[in-house]
């Protein structure tokens, strides 16, 4: 299977391929409100109509679970006003705003992803190569065991001192790297990986002179989660994603020079150093404020931009944007798989399983990596 | 040679680099527009690191560089990728592209903050195309070329950035005959026809005595010869800077030019 190329990129054609990934982006938030771990039985219908201040119908309500509190049969207005409110508030305070988190995190790791597999040219790079997920887990392992545990100005200190650690593992890598002259080189694709592990090594360490509660923070810490999620948390990050989402979709052009190789693109006028220091540091930015507030959330940024290579073809104009719309709305699937998983799980086996949803992180993998390894396949037959 | 307009003026250049200060130069040359130079010399003569001192890509440590007037290291760099291109060796990067995309990037110094190519820019690109004979293939992958194709693409490339100099390095190094009598057609069809003038390093003598107009000879870093073909590509001022034996051939149907081969039973020694 070869990678589509349409013919050269127009706007008329720019606009056409991104609008299809963004209608099903908007769709999957619109239908964000009805979907989660709590049985609680409204669609996101009944949320939207809830949030647009739009009256259900009484009679809609008859026979739903949980409305008719007083059981005469009958809703009435009290009961009625009950239910939108409870849609209103689950569907949005929780759903929505989780949905939105999600969305945010897969924009930012599969657009990092894609960005560093052609900055590095090294189709294995993910936005955790340079070891910003174990910096950041190490950090925020730290601030527990210290117990550091508080919240300034809506920030959690966990987050911060995991946002601290993460970029302080990329500042040294780049120290450690900084004789070789050339970011593709192996001294800095190598540090990241030895620091990384060498962060893992001191988490077992700490985790190993820590309590069963601490110990069980850092093991759910590690397989990643978007939830608890308040919409406050949510906006925080993007201050922090934002600048990465503008700068690298507007840098496409000059990534594809850059593909080109160092010469070439230096000849072709773009600054080659810049490019490469603008784009780690939006990157490694974006990427520790993911980290801090979700966790190492893995194979998005690693499996998204391939299958959308595969897809929308390679010019960086196009896969930048459209891996991004697909992070996002992968993202809100497999939070919606791993809300929706557990209830399954538990109503097939008739036990109550311990844990609401499933750590995002394990359906991702559950996802990604079936999808990457049939995709390596195809690629080597073609 | 006097008679054309001077288009770029190499005053005492020197190049080094840590360990080897003085790796090339003391270099002047004057190249003018419509001329089609071949750099030539043994490897390690420095032919790749002058190109590059042409191309902006790198600073003399010393002496001046003068580009249709003004310095070179003066220009931006998005004001010297639209007056001089630069072709290298080997594409280091990855080329997952289309012939017809790829071609298009070369109009990116015009118009690099514009996030889509202009209806003028699909226009130049096709010229290039045609120019190059790469037309026919314009709807394939960059990857699926064999070598001398997808050289004329590059080739192509370098064309619709429209510059004024076009830099080569070793453009035929891995290509099959046809393909070399190609390229070097194309680049003396280009540099003598309008378009821009040619500077192309290459190991082979023959071609650029039968391509090119002008010849500069470098040895250990420095100028060994400059002149018209005929007057550097002779046995007598090759022979100690190869260090190999050479045997002149007239052509059976063009006695005015030779056809320098290297003898293997004698070998003289390098200086």
């Amino acid at each position: 299977m070869t990678p589509r190329h349409a013919t050269p990129l127009t706007p008329r054609g720019f606009v056409v391929r991104l609008a299809g990934a963004a209608g099903i982006l908007l769709l999957l938030l619109a239908l964000s409100p009805g979907i989660g771990t709590e049985s609680a039985s409204f669609g996101w219908w009944d949320a939207w109509r809830s949030r647009l201040g739009i009256a259900i119908p009484a009679g809609e309500l008859i026979g739903r679970p949980l409305v008719d509190r007083d059981g005469d049969g009958r809703i009435s207005d009290e009961e009625r006003d009950g239910f939108a409110e409870l849609a209103r508030t689950i569907g949005f305070g929780q759903r929505f705003a989780r949905s939105l988190l999600a969305l945010q995190v897969g924009v930012t790791l599969a657009l990092c992803g894609a960005t560093f597999q052609v900055l590095f040219r090294n189709p294995l790079a993910t936005p955790y190569t340079l070891g910003i997920a174990s910096g950041g887990s190490l950090g925020a392992l730290i601030a527990l065991r210290l117990g550091w545990v508080a919240t300034l100005l809506g920030v959690s200190t966990i987050a911060s001192a995991a946002f601290v650690g993460a970029m302080l593992v990329v500042a040294l890598v780049f120290v450690i790297a900084r004789g070789s002259r050339r970011i593709t080189s192996n001294e800095l694709l190598l540090a990241g990986v030895t620091l990384g592990l060498f962060c893992s090594a001191m988490m077992m360490f700490v985790t190993a002179v820590s309590n069963e509660r601490e110990t069980f923070f850092i093991v759910r810490w590690m397989m990643g989660s978007l939830d608890p999620v308040r919409t406050v948390e949510g906006a925080l990050l993007l201050p922090l994603v934002v600048p990465a989402w503008i700068v690298l979709v507007a840098g496409g052009r000059a990534l594809n020079q850059y593909r080109l190789g160092d010469e070439l693109a230096a000849a072709r006028g773009v600054n080659v150093a810049a490019l490469q220091g603008v784009c780690v540091l939006v990157c490694t930015v974006a990427t520790a404020g993911v980290v801090a507030q979700c966790g190492p959330i893995g194979f998005v940024g690693l499996v998204v931009p391939h299958i959308v290579a595969l897809l929308v073809g390679s010019d960086c104009r196009i896969l930048l944007p459209a891996s991004a719309l697909a992070g996002g709305a992968f993202l809100i699937l497999c939070d919606w798989a791993s809300q929706v998983a557990m209830r399954v799980a538990g109503a097939l086996t008739g036990r109550q399983l311990g844990s609401a949803t499933l750590p995002i992180g394990v359906v991702t993998a559950i996802v990604g990596v079936p999808i990457f390894l049939l995709l390596l396949r195809m690629r080597r037959r073609c | 040679m006097s008679d054309r307009p001077t288009l770029m003026v190499l005053r005492l250049v020197r190049y080094g680099f840590a360990g080897r200060a003085d790796f090339l130069g003391p270099i002047s040359l004057r190249i003018g527009r419509g001329e089609c130079w071949a750099i030539v010399g043994p490897n390690g003569a420095g032919k790749s690191t002058l190109l590059r001192l042409l191309a902006g890509l790198l600073k003399p440590r010393s002496g001046e560089i003068e580009f249709e007037g003004k310095p070179l290291g003066r220009l931006t760099a998005r004001d010297r990728a639209r007056r001089i291109a630069f072709l290298p060796q080997q594409m280091s990067g990855d080329l997952d592209f289309r012939v017809d995309d790829l071609v298009l990037m070369g109009r990116y110094p015009h118009r690099s903050l514009a996030l889509f190519e202009s209806a003028e820019d699909h226009r130049i690109a096709e010229q290039a195309m045609a120019r190059t004979q790469t037309l026919a293939f314009a709807d394939r992958l960059i990857t699926t070329l064999s070598g001398g194709e997808a050289q004329r693409v590059h080739l192509a490339a370098a064309l619709a950035q429209q510059p004024a100099l076009l830099l080569l390095d070793e453009p035929t190094a891995s290509l099959d005959l046809q393909h070399q009598l190609a390229v070097f057609d194309i680049l003396r069809g280009q540099a003598v026809g309008g378009g821009p003038t040619v500077v192309v390093v290459t190991h082979d003598v023959n071609l650029a005595a039968r391509f090119c107009t002008h010849v500069l000879l470098l040895n250990d870093g420095k100028a060994v010869a400059s002149g018209p073909p005929g007057d550097v590509l002779t046995p007598a001022v090759l022979e100690p800077v190869y260090g190999v034996t050479l045997t002149a051939l007239a052509f059976p149907n063009d006695p005015a030019r030779r056809w320098l081969v290297p003898r293997h039973d004698t070998r003289v020694t390098a200086p």
